[in-house]
């Protein structure tokens, strides 16, 4: 294998790349509240008061969009957000 | 999301931020000994299976395995999620590209919390730059334990169920979420 597939990390080709991708994080009954608003905190930089509003829309209504960008970022997002043990999918806006 | 009741059922440990940042408490033999075996025991499930010459390693190395596949087990299945919900080949697309990395940083974690866990008697001491490593390390051992014995809502952890290996296991896990609440509120303090 080469270096080559890392270009090609997106895998759907018919994406238009203007598209906005979200990061979504799901509730679990697992993850303590005060962990997922310290991971919004840590890793998007959030304030305490955007991150607790994420938060507990994830406690409240079972979801929360906590990132829109293109699909690299969300992946990327995705990828970090699983590295803290939260439960995140990425998918078109 | 997980409570943590528990916090008022747990005897004072002396979690404390010292002047230099650092976070310390007590923590005793038994409760080393436990967070030995069950870090242990995460990095033997996340170690990866499939190491074999045949893997290029240049791919390897920069964090791609062709290999990689969704994990049958719950608990793996728990730490290393599908990254999209209902689209199966760009999980497994994005599997190959991210959950090798993802395995080695989790055991990278788990591997330093391991070897700077007190000798017995001696006072826990957590740096400021390792409080992340330590907090992760401690929500990866919840998450495997809870989902292992099930924990479903935030009224699984509490029930009592007769059954005395759940029920230890249920200690456990209301100790961890104890353990990590503290964490949690000495770093934000």
């Amino acid at each position: 294998m080469s270096i080559a597939p890392l270009e090609t990390q997106s895998v759907s080709s018919e994406t238009n790349p203007n598209t906005p991708w979200v990061c979504i994080v799901w509730n679990d009954p697992i993850n303590l509240m005060h962990y997922v608003t310290h991971v919004f905190m840590t890793y998007f930089k959030y304030s305490k008061e955007k991150a607790e509003t994420l938060m507990l829309q994830v406690h409240n209504d079972g979801k929360s969009v906590v990132n829109t960008g293109s699909r690299e970022e969300m992946e990327r997002d995705v990828n970090a957000m699983h590295s803290y043990g939260l439960w995140a999918t990425l998918q078109k806006s | 999301m997980g409570h943590v009741t528990e916090i008022l059922m747990m005897e004072n440990r002396g979690f404390r931020k010292q002047v230099n940042g650092e976070i310390t408490f007590q923590i005793e033999a038994l409760e080393i000994a436990l967070l030995t075996s069950m870090i242990e025991q995460i990095v033997a499930l996340l170690v990866p299976l499939k190491i074999n010459e045949s893997v290029d390693p240049l791919a390897q190395l920069i964090g791609i395995d062709s290999t990689a596949t969704k994990p049958d087990d719950d608990v793996l299945l728990r730490l290393l999620p599908d990254a999209y919900q209902n689209d199966r080949e760009a999980s497994e697309e994005f599997r190959r590209f991210t959950e090798r990395s993802l395995r080695e940083l989790k055991i990278k974690r788990a591997q330093f919390v391991l070897e700077n866990l007190p000798e017995p008697d001696e006072t826990v001491s957590i740096k400021p730059k390792d409080f992340e490593s330590w907090l992760t390390v401690i929500n990866d051992v919840r998450l495997a334990l809870g989902t292992r014995v099930g924990i479903t809502d935030e009224q699984d952890e509490d029930e009592i169920t007769g059954q005395e290996d759940l029920d230890h296991a249920k200690d456990i896990y209301a100790w961890l979420t104890w353990l990590q609440s503290n964490l949690l509120e000495e770093m934000n303090s």
